[in-house]
């Protein structure tokens, strides 16, 4: 028999303002032993899904067990007890690095020598041996993130939940952090939940990226995807920065997304019926399954997926100016 | 007015003579180490720092609980407590007076006119002080303090704790605060204490004692010790948490 999945969702919805939820009926199974990612653009509900997870919140709406078990306010302490989380930006208490790591251990009553012992082991694992004993307030952010993460890695929680653990890290730090999520993914012991902005981290350190977009799960993220407002008279949509065409009869909407791969890069305005054509500047070039994903500044940033054909032959490079066209019929509304 | 005679000081003048006066006698009373004013000024620094113990024993778990826990009633409590932190001072004293008088409830323990009497009086008027301090500093407190040590398991006693060790200077000046309270306060000491000379005698009730008698220089000199006290004890008591460099 199959273990239960670390968490399962159903239906789960959540508003911290009443009349005004920021998720809406997720229903997903994240499980035990497995690497997650959870992405999305800001505001997307990331951090809010992930605190329910971290049994922090619980829902307003729908149906969450842990561990195999109702997740209820009775039952809220013990089950976090096996949740190890750490926030966007943690507290570190007053004092040294080993303090802190000792924090928790001292909290389950281990005694002061063996919790020591386990703290300094931890620190070691994370290579901060040598700041253990430095007051927190003298270690970088990179640093004390680790900090953090060894103090939780100390409890051995089942589920380990991290909130943009690589947000504002140096190089050093990102590996460490990255060594840690690749050990547990080849361990299977226990279950670890990030969020991340990045596509790439997400894909190369998670077995499964759950995409979420205005507290919505969605298939694969969304590139270019602009809010604004829709004008019916005209079938446009004006981002604030551009007017973009529409199809003609589109339904209204906030937001539009323009599909990759239907956006055509050349370095001269184009002679065709694509409607929307901008000028723009090359800002970067990333390698991404057989193509290459090419990122334009025309004062919205979009990205064009292109062949590697097509890269040689416009000589693409960052800061080169190129022309991003496409048709009104590769807009979807939203 | 004849040529060459001094001219007499104008009202500007006789305040700062008198100043001066006051300034000098304090330093000879503090000097010359004046046994009445050392006893005046040790039993008010004892009952004070007394009743100030035993206020923020009670008072800074209470505000410390009070801001984490909720329930039904706590808006109430901190408005009361907010009204009892401007409590004048006789008015404790009287109440007190009241219950300690020989006919009054408490009168069997015969405290009426003694140390003790200040002393409660005194903690009954800092310790909503201190209480509702607790609760303002826990408050403005970074919220992400509690929220760690809910994520690392820690028990209610195990949040207070942690707290407290986090906000151990603010909460330190909210004590500190309320020793200048008691320590400053004369209606307790008047109506409860007495102003047995030798016994219950405390700086305020001396310099209103000195005061009524015409001593106004005695009385500031008196003041001046009352303030130097207060500034010794607080600083000491910084010094021992650490909170100067």
């Amino acid at each position: 028999m199959s273990a239960a999945p670390a968490f399962r969702l159903e239906d789960i919805g959540f508003e911290y303002v009443p009349g005004r939820p920021v998720l809406h009926g997720l229903d997903l199974e994240i499980r035990q032993g497995r690497v997650t990612a959870l992405m999305g653009p800001n505001g997307a509900g990331k951090s809010t899904l992930l605190g329910i997870l971290a049994l922090d919140r619980l829902p307003t709406r729908g149906r969450l067990r842990a561990f195999g078990e109702p997740a209820t306010d009775e039952r809220r302490a013990a089950l976090r007890k096996r949740i190890g989380f750490l926030p966007q930006d943690a507290y570190l208490f007053r004092g040294s690095a080993l303090d802190n790591v000792a924090t928790g251990l001292r909290f389950r009553g281990v005694g002061r020598r063996e919790r020591r012992r386990r703290a300094l082991e931890c620190l070691e694992g994370l290579g901060l041996t040598a700041w253990a004993e430095r007051p927190v307030r003298d270690l970088s952010g990179g640093q004390r993130q680790r900090v953090a993460i060894a103090r939780l890695l100390v409890l051995h929680p089942e589920v380990l939940l991290l909130d943009e653990p690589f947000a504002w890290l140096d190089t050093r730090s990102s590996r460490e952090i990255e060594d840690l999520a690749r050990g547990i993914r080849e361990q299977g012991i226990q279950t670890l939940v990030f969020t991340t902005h990045d596509r790439l981290r997400a894909g190369l350190l998670a077995d499964r990226v759950y995409h979420l977009e205005s507290g919505r799960l969605v298939e694969g993220e969304r590139l270019n995807l602009f809010h604004g407002v829709f004008n019916e008279r005209d079938a446009t949509f004006d981002t604030g920065r551009l007017r973009i065409h529409l199809p003609q009869g589109a339904q209204g909407g906030e937001r539009l997304t323009v599909e990759p791969s239907y956006i055509v890069l050349s370095l001269g305005p184009l002679d065709s019926s694509m409607r929307n054509a901008f000028l723009g500047r090359v800002t970067g070039l990333a390698e991404e399954g057989a193509g290459i994903r090419v990122t334009v500044d025309c004062g919205e940033i979009f990205q064009a997926m292109v062949t590697r054909e097509a890269l040689d032959a416009l000589q693409l490079a960052p800061g080169k100016p190129v022309w991003a066209s496409f048709k009104a019929s590769a807009v979807t509304l939203i | 007015m004849r040529a060459g005679q001094p001219k007499p000081p104008g009202p500007r003048g006789l305040i700062m003579e008198y100043l001066w006066l006051s300034l000098l006698t304090a330093l000879d009373l503090l000097l010359s180490l004046d046994r009445e004013v050392l006893a005046v000024a040790t039993v008010s620094v004892s009952i004070s720092l007394g009743a100030v113990m035993l206020a923020a024993l009670v008072g800074v778990p209470l505000g410390l609980l009070v801001a984490l826990v909720p329930f039904p009633g706590r808006s109430f409590l901190e408005g009361a407590l907010n009204a009892l932190m401007a409590l004048p001072t006789v008015v404790v004293g009287l109440v007190l007076y009241g219950l300690l008088a020989r006919e009054g409830p408490l009168g069997e323990w015969n405290l009426l006119f003694t140390r003790t009497a200040i002393l409660l009086g005194q903690f009954v008027l800092v310790t909503p002080l201190i209480w509702g301090l607790s609760i303002a500093a826990a408050r403005a407190a970074d919220p992400r303090i509690d929220d760690t040590c809910r994520h690392l398991g820690a028990s209610l006693g195990q949040r207070l704790w942690m707290l407290f060790r986090e906000l151990r200077y603010v909460l330190l000046a909210a004590v500190i605060a309320g020793f200048g309270r008691a320590i400053s306060e004369v209606g307790i000491s008047m109506i409860v204490g007495g102003n047995i000379q030798g016994y219950t005698r405390t700086l305020t009730t001396a310099i209103a004692l000195e005061t009524t008698r015409g001593e106004f220089e005695f009385a500031l000199a008196l003041g001046i010790v009352l303030l130097l006290a207060a500034a010794s004890v607080t600083w000491s008591v910084r010094r021992l948490q650490g909170g100067i460099r």
